[in-house]
């Protein structure tokens, strides 16, 4: 989903990146103040910048679809340590990999963050409230919550793109155009984020359900599983 | 499942896999970014610029390769620190799980 180096005009980039940084201040304000709080926040908030860092530069190969392409863990990383710090550690991946990697750009560094760090992550916390609100288990309100931070960062790259370089094409029809091309790929991705996130939430609830309880993954009064 | 099973699965899983995609002799396995985004902004008329650092071959090779390893280390690191080793405690201090309060009732 990395917009490489220049494919955005210049305005398209500096507004991405204006409408990105408000998220990113947020967050970096949030971290700071929960790790004054909470001594896990801080082991944790690396663990998941590590694993974006690595799952966002691990490009599968998918044979039905004859392409490659990576998961985010953005929707893991937003139950654990919530959307804002999401985004700060999605921000700081994302500027490492345009360095270093040649992955992405850094032009194009706003726009990958208001579509991976904002969009997936906020997307995929929404998702996991609102499911957890239904009582749905933890572990299948994870799973649709990965799924849906996947799939809502490459429906965001769809958007940026068609909104900047629809020309006279309608957006929509742009968005949709490059929205499907992504799904042969990014449908079995989605799926994988599933599996993970569920695994990572059963994981952490039952080794650590201290941890669990304060990142209220399970009810205060719960041993976990 | 013991762990031992979890790491052949996911072995498994990886090589079939690769297997998988080597049958698709046509298929040049660019990424979705390159494919769709790339071919799109072509089509648009744009094309990527040079990166800062415009690795090629093996050093990006190299490069990817580097990250992951550090990448991997750290995230090796803080695992262990929220949830301890094999045997071994979490260094920061935890309660037992439901399955460990279990076993030693």
């Amino acid at each position: 989903m990395h917009i490489s180096e220049g494919i955005l005009p210049l305005t398209w980039a500096a507004a991405t990146t204006a409408a990105s940084l408000p998220f990113f201040l947020k967050g970096a304000s949030t971290i700071k103040r929960k790790t004054q709080i909470e001594p896990s926040v801080k082991p944790m908030i690396g663990l998941m910048g590590s694993l974006v860092f690595v799952v966002s530069a691990l490009a599968i190969p998918v044979p039905i679809a004859g392409t490659a392409a990576h998961p985010t863990g953005v929707g893991m990383a937003a139950i654990l340590i919530g959307p804002f710090p999401t985004t700060v550690i999605t921000g700081v991946v994302l500027l490492f990999q345009a360095v270093f990697l040649a992955h992405g750009g850094l032009t194009t560094w706003g726009a990958n963050l208001l579509n991976m760090g904002v969009i997936g992550a906020f997307a995929a916390y929404a998702a996991f409230v609102a499911l957890r609100h239904f009582r749905l288990p933890l572990w299948l309100g994870g799973a649709l919550a990965g799924a849906v931070g996947d799939l809502a960062t490459y429906g965001g790259t769809a958007l940026t793109m068609a909104l900047a370089l629809h020309s006279e094409r309608s957006v929509i029809d742009v968005w949709t155009a490059i929205f499907v091309a992504f799904m042969p790929t990014q449908i079995p991705l989605a799926i994988l984020e599933a599996v993970v996130t569920a695994g990572m939430l059963n994981f952490v609830t039952s080794r650590r359900p201290d941890l669990g309880r304060r990142l209220g993954l399970i009810a205060a009064d719960s041993r976990g599983g | 499942m013991p762990r031992s099973r979890w790491v052949i699965l996911i072995l498994v899983a990886i090589l079939l896999l690769l297997g998988l995609a080597s049958l698709d002799q046509g298929a040049t396995w660019d990424g979705v970014d390159t494919t769709v985004v790339g071919g799109f902004a072509i089509e648009a008329g744009r094309e990527s610029w040079t990166p800062l650092f415009n690795l090629q071959g093996d050093a990006l090779l190299f490069a990817f390769a580097i990250s992951g390893a550090i990448g991997g280390f750290a995230a090796g690191y803080y695992w262990r620190e929220l949830f301890g080793g094999n045997g071994a405690p979490s260094r920061l201090g935890r309660e037992p799980s439901s399955k460990e309060a279990r076993r030693d009732v």
